[in-house]
């Protein structure tokens, strides 16, 4: 029995901190910092070459003459040899940029008249300040960071007889146009969702906060895939010390590839065997900018349509972005009705199992009969019965997800109503149990935050084997087990629990009764400054009654 | 990151070999399934042979209430099974039914605990504290007595089966003043205390007229438990008037069934009286009432009351509100009882010629009632006191509340000295809260 104990709690995490702590597990995040100080320096490498041709030759070399690597080789003047050279990847850059701005300026300006009175030196300022048109010319002055800013796009211009190149931004690939949210879909609100292009990410949050306060650092992950990475946080609202302590666990990744935010979250957040994620992930700039607005801090990932928020508290779990859209006693009512499907999602079969094979005194009599009836056929006990019939709402649900579109209806229909049907029928499942776990099932996509839901799920299943062993203390027993963990749990130093542990009466009436604004203002009991978040609103003045008297009432 | 001290660690492991022998406290052997259970619906005891109870446990067949559709559900009518058996002890005779049941006895959904009236009247301290203590079983089933306990388990009316029929017999019953559900609780209880004696609801099988509608085709005999319904009792107490013949088929009713008289059935009938746990009598009807006005528990019910205007005949009064309270006074080293009830009546049936618009008919009508219900009180009281020689009241409670070193000189022979000698007042005030009677004033007026 103490086996099947550690097997449950061991299996849904709840006991993590425990294994971290018996094995040292902590220790390890000194270790990481260390050794990524020393990889992240990407502005390493060899100086370049005076020798044009060597230098070619070098980022020959480094590309094995790869198919879209463009050089374009002009000569100045009227000599003959070039003497300058343009390169770029074909794959990565807007051609437009690279003929309008780059290449046909050059072509031009290289004709011997206009460099007739100019010296060597001044040759590349002229060229650096006047012919390129491009917005953005940078200095390059290593082998690597050549490399590195060619491989983002961007359009590289060697000189003969200078250790420096000129990189000019001219980035351009093919994307995804801006869609409407895929996962977190809302009645009401704006319809759009990121993007894999950061760029576009960006412009969609500043579109949201027009703000100089927004502030956008640039970060870099991943020693292979260099993922391009955007700290977004207010300055006046976030407190410094969280932005610092994202920005150094952003920096102390060391890995080679990032190629979506959930690899950079389980990297940097704060229990990374826990099943609870302390870090929110949205695919909506407006619940971004909300999220932002508290004093929260963002992470957007080149690559990826998805922001990571930290810090997100368990409150933050049934919270949608369209709770402040939508009038306060409908999105009350939401929240708490999300609430009470996690509940359900949770408890409800763990509650069944335990009542019909330990509490059978509690059941209404005639449930119980019936209870019993069906029961009669199956040949497992409950608890087996429970398991098949999760598993195979778990199969369903995987199948039903990584089924292209054309199919999903149809396995919908034969999962659920054939198949459904022929296992009660067939006696394998009774089929009071079928709505326990059907319910179950649906009660957990209440909660808007479609990433904790398998977590649910295997609590759940944890719950359902110690229900097995103990009935309702058993289930007690799991439910304290699961809060203790949650209590010991942090998002960026903030208790996981946040809202509830300090027994803060307004910030849970805040969280889940969302008073109206003209009762209550809004508070942001997150952020590190300007906790109330607006001032008074409107006043109402009835149109139809006679002339507005200024400041009626008060 | 700074090393957790090793006291959390510790701490953890503590609560880990906590929650290991709390898995070895209770678990796996305590676990049941659902259908290897077989549900009792109602337990009865009774008294044939002397030194020995008879117990009668109704098992109710898994689909006989929901109708359930299980996978291996027999189209059966069966809906259950009275099992018997008798054994010089309760638990003795449980033992001896579990014995030869191939499911598990489940007493968790007992409902009701039936008490044949002879066991009653013989005491039944034991078995009725061996209910209270099984934990299977809750405090808070109901407790009736019955002319005959194990008779009782087996006339099932309107529901298919007894334990059902008897729950809403004993639920709905309180609905007419004149009974009252008592729990196995409530019984406990009074049965520990000094200065209060236990009562029961009291039933018995009484021969009605009443018809069951069966559809054609089918064996009435054959509805219970596959065996045949036994012969009712004979009743003392017959209904007057002519007996209905055996079977009686009416028209409309020809095509599809027929209807067939019920000879006898269970009534709820009033309240039996214990002397500590002894059984000594039962209050019926009217009689019943007038102790339940007195401890505050009617709720509804209809009061007949003489007619003061004219003798043409009785005119009923519902009983809306009825409230009650016991007073204690020490008089002269003499504790004397005082009732106050409160009674607030709407009109429900008049003769035609009340004269309901004349001054003084409200007042008179409840004035008629007033002295209905002191003659009900007076009745019961005289019965309890000088029949029975129990109190049932609780008088001693409430004197000890009021005076404990009074109540331990007099506790010794209270029912048989201190309760004779007690006196007793009543302050009945009565308020008709609508007379009703719309028609009848258009008419006199």
């Amino acid at each position: 029995m103490l086996v099947t104990l550690v097997l449950v709690e061991g299996g849904c995490g709840l006991l993590s901190g425990f294994f971290s702590r018996l094995f040292g597990g902590r220790g390890g995040g000194d270790k990481r910092t260390t050794c990524s100080e020393q990889g992240r320096k990407t502005a390493g490498g060899q100086p370049l070459s005076k020798k044009l041709e060597q230098n070619i030759q070098m980022i020959r070399d480094m590309f094995y003459e790869s198919s879209d690597l463009r050089i374009k080789e002009v000569p100045l003047g009227g000599r003959k040899a070039p003497q300058l050279c343009v390169i770029h990847i074909a794959t990565l850059t807007d051609h437009d940029i690279v003929h309008r701005d780059v290449i046909n300026p050059i072509v031009v300006w290289a004709r011997p008249q206009q460099l007739g009175g100019l010296r060597h030196r001044d040759q590349v300022e002229e060229l650096k300040r006047r012919v390129l048109t491009a917005q953005s010319v940078k200095t390059v002055e290593t082998d690597t960071e050549l490399a590195g800013h060619l491989l983002e796009g961007n359009t590289v211009i060697l000189i003969a007889g200078h250790t420096s190149a000129l990189s000019v931004e001219s980035r351009g690939w093919p994307g995804r146009g801006i869609q409407e949210p895929s996962v977190e879909i809302t009645t009401r609100g704006p319809r759009l969702a990121f993007t894999e292009t950061i760029k576009d990410n960006v412009a969609l949050l500043r579109r949201r906060i027009k703000d100089p306060a927004l502030t956008i650092e640039q970060l870099h992950v991943g020693d292979k895939s260099k993922t391009d990475v955007r700290l977004c946080y207010l300055r006046d609202l976030a407190p410094k010390r969280l932005v610092d302590e994202l920005r150094r666990r952003v920096k102390a990744v060391q890995t080679d590839m990032i190629l979506d935010s959930g690899q950079l979250e389980n990297l940097i957040r704060d229990h990374p065997i826990s099943l609870f994620t302390t870090m929110r992930s949205t695919e909506r700039p407006d619940s971004v900018a909300s999220e932002l607005n508290d004093g929260r801090i963002a992470l957007l990932l080149d690559g990826t349509p998805f922001a990571l928020i930290a810090p997100s508290t368990f409150a933050a779990l049934f919270v949608s972005a369209e709770d402040h859209y939508v009038g306060f006693p409908a999105s009350s009512v939401l929240r708490i009705i999300r609430f009470v499907g996690f509940g359900l999602s949770v408890v409800l079969t763990p509650f069944y199992v335990a009542l019909t094979t330990f509490h059978q005194e509690l059941v209404p009599l005639p449930l119980l009969l019936n209870v019993a009836a069906t029961q009669t056929g199956v040949p497992f006990p409950v608890v087996v019965s429970a398991l098949i019939a999760e598993m195979v709402i778990e199969v369903l649900r995987e199948a039903g997800v990584r089924l292209p579109q054309q199919f999903g209806p149809a396995v919908s229909i034969v999962g659920a109503l054939v198949l459904g049907q022929a296992a009660v029928q067939a006696g394998f499942v009774p089929p009071g149990l079928v709505i326990v776990v059907t319910t179950a099932a649906i009660a957990s996509f209440s909660v808007p935050r479609t990433e904790v839901i398998i977590s649910f799920r295997l609590i759940r299943v944890a719950l359902l084997l110690m229900a097995s062993v103990l009935g309702f203390m058993g289930l007690v027993l799991g439910t304290v087990l699961v809060v203790y963990h949650l209590a010991s749990l942090k998002s960026l130093g903030m208790p996981y629990l946040a809202l509830y542990t300090p027994g803060r009466v307004s910030y849970l009436a805040e969280d889940y009764v969302l008073a109206p604004q003209r009762i209550k203002r809004p508070v942001r009991p997150t952020a590190a400054a300007n906790r109330v978040r607006s001032g008074p609103p409107p006043e109402l003045l009835d149109p139809t009654s006679g002339p507005h008297r200024k400041g009626t009432k008060r | 990151m700074m090393r957790r001290p090793a006291i959390r660690t510790r701490k953890v492991i503590c609560l880990m070999l906590v929650l290991a022998s709390a898995a070895t406290a209770t678990g796996c052997w305590d676990r049941r399934e659902t259908n290897e259970l077989a549900i009792a619906g109602a337990v009865a005891l009774d008294r044939i042979s002397e030194g020995k109870v008879l117990v009668s446990v109704e098992i109710i067949a898994n689909e006989a209430i929901s109708g359930g559709t299980g996978a291996l559900a027999a189209p059966t009518k069966l809906v259950g099974w009275v099992i018997r058996e008798e054994a010089t002890t309760v638990p003795n005779a449980l033992r001896n039914i579990q014995r030869r049941m191939p499911k598990l006895l489940f007493l968790g959904q007992v409902s009701t605990l039936v008490i044949g009236q002879n066991l009653a009247r013989e005491g039944l301290a034991g078995a009725v504290d061996y209910f209270g203590m099984n934990p299977e079983i809750r405090r808070s089933i109901y407790i009736t007595t019955c002319d005959s306990g194990s008779g009782l388990l087996q006339r099932p009316f309107i529901y298919e089966l007894a334990s059902r029929t008897l729950l809403g017999l004993i639920m709905n019953s309180a609905t007419t003043g004149k009974s009252v559900a008592v729990t196995l609780n409530e019984f406990l209880v009074k049965l520990s205390e000094p200065g209060i004696e236990p009562i029961t609801l009291h039933t018995a099988s009484r021969a009605t007229h009443d018809l069951a509608i069966k559809r054609s085709g089918e064996d009435v005999k054959q509805t219970y438990a596959g065996q045949p319904v036994p012969e009712p009792l004979e009743s003392e107490h017959e209904i007057e008037g002519e007996r209905s013949p055996e079977s009686v088929v009416l028209d409309p009713l020809r095509e599809q069934g027929t209807a067939e008289q019920i000879k006898a059935v269970t009534f709820a009938l009033g309240i039996a009286a214990y002397r500590e746990d002894k059984m000594v009598g039962f209050l019926d009807g009217n009689d019943a009432r007038g102790y339940l006005w007195a401890v505050n528990r009617v709720d509804q019910g209809a009061l007949e009351v003489p007619n003061p205007f004219s003798a043409a005949g009785d005119m009923t009064l519902d009983i809306a509100r009825a409230v009650s309270t016991m007073d204690v006074r020490i008089e002269g080293g003499k504790p004397a009882i005082t009732f106050k009830v409160n009674v607030d009546l709407e009109g429900a049936f008049w003769p035609l010629d009340t004269p309901l618009h004349e001054p003084g008919a409200v007042q008179a009508i409840e004035a008629a009632a007033k002295t209905m219900i002191e003659a009900e009180m007076l009745r019961s009281l005289q019965i309890v006191r000088e029949e029975f020689r129990t109190d049932i009241y609780g008088f001693g409670q409430a004197i000890y509340r009021k005076n404990p070193k009074l109540w331990h000189s007099m506790a010794e022979d209270w029912n048989d000295r201190g309760l004779q000698e007690l006196q007793i007042n009543l302050e009945v005030r009565t308020r008709l809260r609508s007379p009703g009677g719309k028609f009848l004033r258009h008419r006199a007026g």
